[in-house]
């Protein structure tokens, strides 16, 4: 299967420190599939996640590599090529329903908006879509959902609404940037499911960015761990998260809390250490148990194993 | 044994039917009739979502507001009657944690001016005495002494969570109220944060009441749980067997939604509903005690008994 | 303090602070700088071009030097705008703080009393000032003050409202400290870059106003030199086109420069922004 959006060797560098704060990432999605990527502070994952739809801040920019979206290199895109791309061909759902919002436009305009500008429909096509997806997404009384300004909405209408946006113009690849991050805890099994079916109905791909790796067990296809800028491990989410080879991945889902009973009492378990951003070799090495003077060198190279999954680790767990 | 035997001490912190209303035409009502009890040695956890009136509870257990009804004691004594030696002492006993990221230090403040502050409005402190007692907090939540000279944004958010605990410690309080004390940190290590807040409170120094919505945090850091939705208690028990063996449904569902995000909505186009949609009034069944020492508000009380392991 | 240490100033800034740095300078020792008395009159060398018979700018309708008139010119107005918005900054950041802090009946008194004075057209209320208390210096003074300080204490009263909802201020009750310590230690500290950012716009309000009072008649008097009213004696003689662009762009450049010293101050005095405090944290944020 062709994929829809090929990233390679992704560089993203802050401009004035010169550190690269994404390093050399690559990966694919296909049709229907979930690729999340998920890491914590200091990642990457975000400022990946942003350059692919050119939204990085100033002082950060692409130095390298390329993402293919339908063949097209969205990095060489300038901004008046962008304006057909966004929406139309790549979507964004972000953290913050209410900033991601006009607050002073309905929201029947603002979805009828994306839809006429995406999606090429007329205004009256447009608001009847807009109306008929509400009554998809389960609001009970779209008319007055259309007539409501964002700010009068909870925050898991408002959530999805931004998906609805998102999805308005048919793309091929929706990124969402911790789409479930500021919900209450029971509205997040909804929005996901948005997510997935959405997803999954119309053939295109979603690159989800998460903290929470019970929501990338959940949802994900294919998982990307991310550490310091670097990818650490890569592949099926049930390999990497049920059986992970790199230090990390494993640290990370060994200090995740639950609710075992049998752990309650016990001390929980962490990485020690903070994140300290190094330019040569392993990222993670000044927290990582395994860590060997070659980690200092050296960022290792890729495997790849019978699992399909790739890891970068000069020590891996097995 | 006869009744005189049992003396119940004085709860360290206790709310009774306190309703806290905003608004004048048509009030939103953000706390409608709670009860929370937090007695020495028993860390509480207040679980709820947006909108379940818990951080406002927060900060009426805190005095930054005042109830529109009902009344919060500190050791029996009613918060509003509180003034000079009383009103010290009620500060110096209870203290806050907040959820951070950025907000809980003043930007233009030196960390060991923030770590000192609560003390030094307690004793008074020279300077000289204020850079010590910095760094000798600083030691005890593993952080480096330099740090003292530091201004808060150039701390991590775990670093800085662990200068408002040492900032809340500093005065040897019998109480911290602490509000999502972890959810802004990251995932790796807030174990660390935790472990270190339940080894402070194993030393018998102090006593927590934790509110979140993080029902893993409430977990390992108390022993008795009050579940809140839209400002009433809809739940409440020890912590272990309400995690273990909720009997409201609501409680369930922040339970199940934490191994499984997508639980409840496993099958494909599912019909969504909306927010309000479950919109039962909280309020109708009342809460009584549904099993021993388990007080929930359920519509049919006796078919808990059933689901007891 | 440290900001006079940082070496990253940008081209205006430089340029703005070179040019109310002159001013100042030229306001405070303008006998020094003025090249002939600015009351001096000679009628028959009036309406000279510059650069002709010994004056630079050359001289306006009664002989007089046009470059020593600018020089001189730039006290009053200098005086009146600086007094004016000090008096303005500090009775609508009291104010604001108190409205903001405490907020209930009396804040909204006060608001509201700004609101009203906001009501007031400013030159109509400066003209009519004038007209009772005479006019001159002190009438100036009043009004501007009166017509600038309810501008201060909306925007000082904003911000209060936001900085008093953050954590800290919380957690500093928490502590035990009372309203009005809180107040003082931090709230007002945080509001203080505003202040400084509303107070330098405010002066530069307080220089067009006091150069249009001058300009009107209703501020400093003939034969006083000040911008404003050599801008409106030079308007009978447009010919005379030195008349009247240099004072305009005298008045124009120290506005600007103002302004853009108001937003060089409170880039350095944010301990957060880019470009003030030490380095940023070492996570990046939005990585």
């Amino acid at each position: 299967m062709t994929p829809l959006l090929e990233v390679t060797d992704l560089t993203v560098q802050a401009t004035e420190t010169g550190r690269n704060v994404v390093d050399g990432m690559s990966f694919e999605v296909h049709p229907g599939e979930v690729v999340a990527i998920v890491g914590e502070s200091g990642s990457g994952k975000s400022s990946a996640c942003l350059s692919l739809i050119g939204l990085l801040s100033r002082g950060l920019e692409v130095s390298g590599g390329s993402a293919r979206l339908d063949g097209v290199d969205l990095m060489s895109l300038t901004a008046r090529d962008w304006q057909g791309v966004r929406g139309a061909e790549l979507g964004i759902i972000f953290q913050d329903s209410l900033a991601a919002l006009d607050p002073v436009r309905s929201i029947g305009f603002q979805m009828a908006e994306a839809r006429r500008m995406h999606g090429g429909a007329d205004r009256r096509t447009a608001r009847a879509w807009a109306e008929q997806r509400l009554e998809a997404l389960g609001f009970s009384d779209p008319p007055a959902i259309m007539r409501a300004f964002p700010h009068q909405l909870s925050g898991g209408m408002r959530q999805r609404v931004c998906a609805a946006i998102a999805f308005a113009g048919g793309p091929r690849v929706v990124l969402a940037d911790e789409p479930t991050t500021a919900l209450d805890v029971s509205l997040q099994g909804r929005m996901l499911r948005l997510l997935l079916d959405e997803t999954r109905n119309a053939g295109s791909g979603l690159v989800l960015v998460s903290h929470d790796v019970s929501v990338v067990r959940a949802v994900a296809d294919t998982v990307i761990v991310m550490y310091g800028g670097r990818v650490l491990e890569s592949g099926p989410v049930d390999a990497v998260l049920s059986r992970p080879r790199v230090p990390y991945t494993a640290a990370l889902l060994e200090s995740t809390p639950t609710l075992d009973p049998e752990r309650r009492g016990l001390p929980l378990a962490t990485i020690p250490g903070d994140f300290t951003p190094h330019a040569e070799g392993c990222p993670f090495r000044d927290r990582c148990a395994h860590a060997t003077p070659s980690c200092t060198d050296a960022f290792p190279e890729g495997k790849s194993d019978e699992d399909e999954r790739t890891y970068w680790c000069w020590n891996p767990m097995w | 044994m006869l009744e005189s035997d049992v003396v119940t001490p004085q709860p360290l912190l206790e709310a009774v039917d306190v309703h806290r209303y905003f608004g004048r035409r048509s009030p939103v009502r953000a706390v409608d009739g709670v009860d929370v009890r937090i007695e020495q040695g028993r860390s509480v956890g207040i679980a709820g979502e947006s909108g379940s009136g818990k951080s406002t509870l927060l900060r009426l257990l805190l005095r930054l507001q005042e109830t529109t009804s009902g009344t919060i004691s500190h050791r029996g004594t009613p918060l509003a009657e509180l003034s000079g030696e009383r009103l010290a002492a009620y500060h110096r006993g209870v203290q806050a944690v907040f959820q951070d990221p950025g907000g809980s230090f003043n930007p233009r403040h030196r960390i060991r001016d923030v770590i000192t502050e609560p003390a030094r409005v307690a004793n008074g402190l020279s300077s000289t005495q204020r850079v010590d007692l910095a760094r000798t907090m600083l030691a005890s939540v593993d952080l480096p002494m330099e740090f003292a000279d530091r201004f808060p944004h150039e701390l991590s958010g775990g670093q800085r969570q662990r200068v408002a605990i040492a900032r809340a410690l500093s005065c040897r309080p019998e109480v911290i109220l602490l509000d999502e004390p972890v959810t802004a940190l990251d995932i790796s290590i807030r174990g660390t944060i935790i472990n270190l807040l339940v080894d402070r409170a194993n030393e018998g120094s102090v006593t927590y009441a934790v509110v979140s919505h993080d029902l893993t945090a409430i977990y390992h850091m108390t022993e008795y749980l009050y579940v809140m939705r839209r400002g009433v208690v809809v739940e409440e028990g020890p912590t272990a067997e309400l995690i273990e063996t909720p009997l409201h449904p609501y409680t369930r569902r922040l339970v199940d939604a934490i191994g499984d995000p997508l639980a409840g909505h496993r099958s494909a186009g599912e019909r969504l509903a909306d927010d309000d949609a479950e919109g039962l009034d909280e309020r109708v069944p009342d809460l009584v005690e549904v099993a021993p020492g388990r007080r929930a508000r359920l519509v049919r009380p006796e078919a808990a008994a059933t689901q007891r392991i | 303090m440290s900001i006079f240490t940082r070496r990253t100033h940008s081209v205006p800034t430089v340029l703005a602070v070179a040019v109310l740095g002159t001013a100042a300078v030229l306001a405070i020792a303008a006998p020094v700088f003025a090249p002939y008395d600015p009351g001096t009159q000679d009628l028959g060398a009036a309406l000279l071009p510059p650069f002709t018979g010994g004056h630079l700018m050359g001289t306006d309708e009664l002989g007089r030097d046009v470059l020593s008139r600018l020089v001189h010119g730039g006290r009053p107005i200098m005086f009146i705008a600086f007094l004016s918005s000090a008096i303005a900054l500090v009775v609508g950041s009291l104010a604001g703080l108190f409205a903001g802090y405490f907020g209930g009946f009396a804040g909204a008194a006060v608001m509201r009393l700004a609101d009203l004075q906001l009501s007031f057209p400013p030159i109509a209320l400066a003209v009519l000032l004038a007209a009772i208390l005479s006019p001159g210096i002190k009438s100036a003074l009043i009004a501007i003050s009166l017509v600038t300080w309810p501008q201060v204490a909306r925007v000082v009263r904003a911000d209060t409202m936001r900085v008093a909802t953050s954590d800290y201020v919380l957690l500093a009750r928490v502590a035990g400290l009372s309203r009005m310590q809180v107040l003082t230690r931090h709230v007002a500290p945080n509001v203080g870059t505003v202040m400084i950012v509303i107070g330098t716009i405010n002066l530069g309000v307080a220089v067009i106003f006091s150069a249009a009072m001058s300009f009107l008649g209703v501020g400093v008097q003939a034969p006083l030199a000040d911008w404003g009213n050599m801008l409106a004696s030079g308007t009978q003689y447009l010919n005379q086109w030195w008349l009247v662009v240099l004072p305009g762009l005298v008045i124009t450049a120290v506005v600007l420069s103002v302004s853009i010293l108001g937003d060089a101050l409170r880039d350095r005095l944010d301990p957060r922004s880019a470009s003030g405090g030490s380095r940023g944290p070492s996570v990046q944020v939005g990585v």
